[in-house]
């Protein structure tokens, strides 16, 4: 662990992202789900009030977007930590132990792959009524095999580096060399591929809302909103722009933090290169 | 390495056997069959079709039966296209999907590639950010997105390219869904080659061979960007796979007869057959596509020898 | 440049590129609207979008409204719909019923011709019919045959094909035994299913005689090439029977789902006629392309089903509370933009239909939102006790899902009931209504012909469409009555008595008629909107003068 130069900006436009979607819809004077027929698809003003203006059944865009923003954090949350858990730890004893244990592992990945997903989900809502903790698990599901198939790879790599050998022969246990060895070489890739797994899991839900899972109407989330935007895209490309560009900042201030984590983990550079 | 291989080869059939088992049972455990419908069929009716297409049998026979097909290489009938064969749709769409599948894979190596290395090489500089922000913006808007944008600007406006259609894949008809599908890829590519170049090129063979005084691009070919392509390959070997079995968005913005839709379509409309003839065609190139990055990466860094 | 600006700068980026292509489209003159016609007007060749790419082209097999288009250009029946939509003979020349209305003698055109050149017969007709309700061949067509005697019996394997009451007297003449007097069979006889198929043809290629290079058929136009999800090319048929007043040399179907993607390929001038458009996009597209747009009255109907045979619904008072508290003129001119019509019966009005309003059509808002809060109340709900219960609905994109949020917003705000919506995936929502799951629940119905028993069987006890399990004497006797009466004044009669029934019983919620709607471009002749919205193309053609 080293000290290089933490993204302030990044982290603080993260932070005032977050502060802002649980503030917002509380001190708002307008709700998510209340149409306002006299008030549709309002340009944004400060004289009206509606900063983002209005969608098409005359809902405040800024509280919704806010709302949106919510439950797509909290997707991102859960499908980056099972990616995370899972997917890293699966990876790491994959590739370090090797072998049959490699071998059933990894053939569990690749079966995983295949498994068709819709149908997967379908059963999930039959089996446990309509439930938001089953919108994390069927995301969860999909989102760690990728990483476990790279952990795998990298740890297969690191297993041969000298280092390591010179750990085992120094009577160090396979657990212990992992902990601490394996996984803090390994943080650098894993973060990156974390930050790139946090868009693609937000428009997976709004997919998933297909399968009778997510948000549920009037509730919205940030890929729900995306993917009625460009169904409208044509007459009212602020309903798309809103949301695609919050989407856009997540995404960038992710990686910015991502790459300054991968920074800090990196063993071998000293800080700022 | 090819006891490997022929090692690998053989595992597969178990893992495919229980690709087909657990697809099979969630398909038939999903509520709703292909014959529900918004115009309710008369009791009877269902049951003299569903006869037909043994769906009455109990399920483990149900299971048994298509086994027995699948191992004469037979994959059914289609419920929904029924004039159809699922080998039938499966050898009509795949040649579509692979066509632009494989070019938008390329594609994205294309572009993928150089910002990923450029990133690295002037790490925190305008340039990476630069090379990064491009890479991001195909990740961060979804290819529904994208893909009509494109179709205005290039269609709609400038009237250069047509606005969807196989067109017997004429190279107009295919630049559209090609790059919309390719730009997500650059982003996976890009980000993931700097983040592992970055930890190649601090690992000690590499200082020394820059002490040593050999030129950057000397290093770069020869010794970082080798094992630096490790969790690409990883990332590959499924993603290829994703790819060229089709994309539903890109499928059903730009008109494309690819069996992405026949996939989703088929688990929207209980198409068994379909659905698990796509399944079991996705599970043999899932297979293939790990054990070839797995061959790959091998080749890339010997002490990945199994 | 600090890295927020950076960043901000990257995601202006985003929105520029989202911009430039709106504003293309924002600004009519930028938009660069083709008003040239294309090569292919000279050549006669027309280029159709259709929403959905048909699974079959077997006419015995389909079931689809989309492939109903491409079929009704394949084959032809022994009655037509002319563009209007009146009924005209076609196969047949002319035909008599009996007294008792339950035998029909067709008289089949002796000069007309498969695409093969074999002539087309009697057989041809009754081969087809026997087919479609035979369980070897699977159709879900199957129930349209039902007023032909024996029709059910045989597709539930009962009784064999050749039992179905069809029957070649010579190659030109048909008689059909009906089960009842069916005022609207000549209107049944345009749905595919009950096309003459090719004997020889389909014995001798089985399920792949629909393919291209195999199919033959007797319509103005023959297929010549067809890919699943792809395209579908048709080429005039010289064999058609009336091949002389076919105007077109080619016709192409394009399948989009995608509406949006649709509107594209008709601006990007690749196709000539869409099968619909954005409903968000009705006042940019009718301002930039004006009379291109065409809309009519459709035969169908957006409504919820109630279950009646149980709490809350069981109670008349309530299911009226809801569906008087709904704003229907409000939901549709603000929320539909006026492309669907404000419905408060079930079957739509149309040319030789006027349904039954109810009396509180004529109310105020006011007024219709006291009587429901009444009726609200008097079936036991209050603020303190209010209505809790799930809309269940199917998942098909975001216009459904925004009527159903203004209707429970509207339910909320006039009487403060809680209603939640709950979607479903398609097939689980299907077999759920089935199998009568749902209290409350999303429910349409596209009529199968112009006769308003194709809506009004939906009530019938032991309809496999009564999701809710409506049941009313005095509505079994009407329906009774307008089925087995040859008198069409008196058929329309017990009709509108039925529909007054259900309204009086609050049987659903009618909530609005949909309309069809199509961009066309002005070269394209020949196109009136109707009720059917079937548009053959034997009666379309391009032509650069003005339109009539």
């Amino acid at each position: 662990m080293n000290s290089a130069p933490l993204p302030r900006w990044s982290l603080l436009l993260l932070l005032t992202i977050v502060v802002l979607a649980v503030v917002v819809p509380w001190i708002s004077p307008w709700n998510y789900y209340t149409p306002s027929w006299d008030e549709l698809d309002l340009e944004p003003t400060f004289a009206n009030g509606h900063w983002l203006g209005t969608d098409d059944l005359g809902r405040d865009l800024l509280v919704r977007l806010m709302w949106g923003c919510r439950i797509s954090l909290l997707v991102a949350v859960a499908a980056s930590l099972t990616s995370l858990f899972i997917g890293v730890l699966w990876g790491a004893t994959a590739g370090y132990a090797g072998g049959r244990v490699d071998a059933w592992l990894m053939r569990t990945v690749d079966v995983l792959y295949a498994v068709p997903f819709i149908p997967f989900v379908i059963v999930l809502t039959v089996l446990f009524g309509r439930n938001i903790v089953l919108l994390f698990v069927a995301i969860g599901a999909v989102s760690w095999l990728d990483t476990a198939r790279i952990v795998r790879g990298q740890t297969l790599a690191l297993r041969q580096r000298e280092f390591i050998t010179a750990a085992r022969v120094g009577g160090m246990s396979a657990a212990q060399i992992v902990r601490r060895h394996v996984l803090p070489n390994l943080a650098g890739i894993v973060a990156v591929y974390l930050t790139l797994t946090i868009p693609t899991v937000i428009l997976v839900e709004a997919f998933l809302g297909y399968l009778g899972l997510g948000a549920q109407a009037p509730l919205t989330s940030l890929g729900v909103m995306i993917a009625d935007g460009a169904a409208q895209l044509r007459s009212r490309p602020r309903l798309l722009i809103c949301p695609a560009l919050l989407l856009a900042l997540l995404v960038l201030c992710c990686n910015r933090v991502g790459d300054a984590l991968r920074d800090r983990f990196d063993p071998a550079s000293g800080g700022g290169a | 390495m090819l006891s490997f291989i022929g090692k690998r080869l053989l595992v597969a059939i178990p893992t495919l056997l229980v690709i087909i088992t657990l697809a099979f049972a969630l398909l038939h455990a999903a509520p709703g069959g292909p014959f529900d419908s918004d115009k309710v069929l008369v009791p009877e009716i269902r049951a003299a079709i569903e006869a037909r297409y043994h769906l009455d049998e109990p399920v483990p026979m149900q299971y048994l039966r298509y086994l027995g097909g699948v191992v004469r290489g037979d994959f059914g009938p289609s419920f929904q296209y029924q004039d159809s064969s699922v080998n039938d749709l499966i050898a009509q769409g795949l040649p579509i999907d692979l066509a632009i599948g494989l070019l938008a894979m390329g594609l994205a190596l294309l572009i993928g590639v150089p910002l990923g290395v450029v990133a690295a090489l002037r790490r925190n500089t305008v340039w990476d950010r630069a090379a990064s922000a491009i890479a991001l913006l195909g990740i961060s808007v979804p290819t529904y997105v994208t893909a009509p944008l494109l179709v205005l600007l290039f269609a709609v406006s400038l009237r250069w390219l047509p606005a969807g259609d196989w067109g017997e894949g004429a190279l107009r008809n295919l630049v559209l869904p090609v790059v919309a599908l390719s730009l997500p890829y650059v982003a996976y590519i890009a980000r993931l080659l700097r983040a592992s170049l970055l930890d190649v090129l601090h690992t000690p063979w590499v200082r020394t061979a820059r002490a040593k005084g050999m030129p950057w691009r000397t290093v770069l070919l020869r010794h970082a960007l080798r094992p630096a392509l490790l969790p690409l390959v990883a990332f590959l070997g499924p993603a290829t796979v994703g790819v060229i079995t089709g994309s539903i968005a890109i499928e059903t913005v730009f008109g494309l007869p690819g069996i992405g839709r026949f996939f989703v379509d088929g688990a929207f409309n209980r198409d068994y057959t379909v659905v698990m003839g796509v399944t079991i065609l996705y599970g043999v190139l899932i297979v293939l596509a790990n054990l070839l990055a797995d061959v790959v990466q091998a080749l890339l860094d010997p002490r990945m020898r199994p | 440049m600090i890295p927020a600006v950076r960043m901000l700068c990257s995601a202006l980026v985003v929105s520029a590129l989202a911009l430039s292509g709106c504003s293309h489209s924002s600004a009519p003159a930028a938009l660069n609207v083709v008003e040239a016609p294309g090569p292919n007007v000279a050549e006669g060749h027309l280029r159709r979008q259709i929403d959905q790419a048909p699974r079959t082209l077997d006419p015995g097999l389909s079931v689809e409204v989309p492939a109903q288009r491409v079929i009704d250009d394949l084959f032809e029946g022994l009655v037509r719909l002319d563009p209007a939509g009146q009924l005209i003979p076609a196969l047949a020349s002319r035909w008599e019923i009996s007294a008792d209305q339950l035998q029909w003698t067709f008289h089949l055109r002796p000069d007309a011709r498969w695409s093969d050149d074999s002539p087309i017969t009697a057989h041809d007709v009754v081969f087809g019919w026997r087919r479609v309700v035979d369980p070897a061949t699977a159709s879900q067509a199957a129930q349209m045959l039902a007023p032909v005697r024996n029709a059910l019996q045989i597709a539930g394997g009962k009784l064999p094909p050749d039992q179905l009451g069809v029957q070649a007297l010579d190659a030109h003449t048909l008689v059909v035994h009906l089960v009842a007097p069916t005022g609207w069979f000549a209107y049944q006889l345009t749905n595919n299913s009950l096309f003459p198929v090719p004997e020889h043809v389909v014995r001798q290629h089985g399920a792949g005689w629909v393919k291209p290079g195999v199919m033959v058929s007797n319509g103005a136009f023959v297929l010549k090439e067809a890919r699943i999800n792809g395209a579908i090319q048709l080429v005039r048929n010289t064999r058609y029977r009336d091949a002389a007043a076919v105007k077109l040399q080619r016709v192409t179907y394009y399948p989009v789902g995608d509406r949006a993607a649709a509107v594209s390929r008709y601006l990007a001038g690749d196709v000539d006629v869409t099968d619909g458009f954005p409903i968000e996009d009705i006042e940019l597209l009718s301002q930039q392309l004006g009379s291109q747009l065409k809309l009519a009255p459709y035969l169908g109907t957006f409504m919820f089903g109630l279950n009646q045979t149980r709490p809350p619904f069981n109670s008349a008072a309530l299911r009226m509370a809801l569906t008087l508290a709904v704003d229907r003129d409000v939901l549709t001119s603000k929320l539909l933009h006026g492309l669907y019509l404000p419905a408060y019966t079930l079957v739509p009005a149309y040319g030789g239909y006027e349904p039954p309003l109810p009396e509180w059509v004529k109310w105020t808002a006011e007024q219709r939102h006291a009587r429901a809060r009444q009726l609200y109340a008097q079936a036991g709900y209050s603020a303190a006790n209010p209505l809790q219960v799930e809309l269940s609905y199917p998942t098909s994109g975001p216009d459904t899902r925004r009527v159903l949020e203004a209707l429970a917003a509207m339910w909320q705000v006039n009487l403060g009931a809680e209603v939640r919506l709950a979607n479903e995936e398609w097939r689980v929502h299907q077999q759920n209504r089935r199998l009568s799951v749902h209290a409350l629940f999303f429910n349409a119905w596209i009529g199968d012909y112009p006769d308003p028993q194709t809506f009004l069987d939906l009530y019938r006890v032991g309809s496999p469409q009564n999701h809710g399990k409506y049941s009313n004497a005095n509505y079994e006797r009407l329906i009774a009555l307008g089925s087995n009466t040859g008198d069409a004044q008196q058929r329309t009669q017990a009709w509108q008595q039925a529909e007054s029934q259900l309204n009086a019983d609050a049987a659903f919620i009618p909530v609005y008629y949909y309309q069809s709607r199509h961009l066309i471009r002005p070269w394209v002749q020949g196109w009136q909107g109707n009720i059917t919205d079937r548009h053959p193309s034997r009666d379309l053609w391009l032509s650069t003068q003005v339109s009539q």
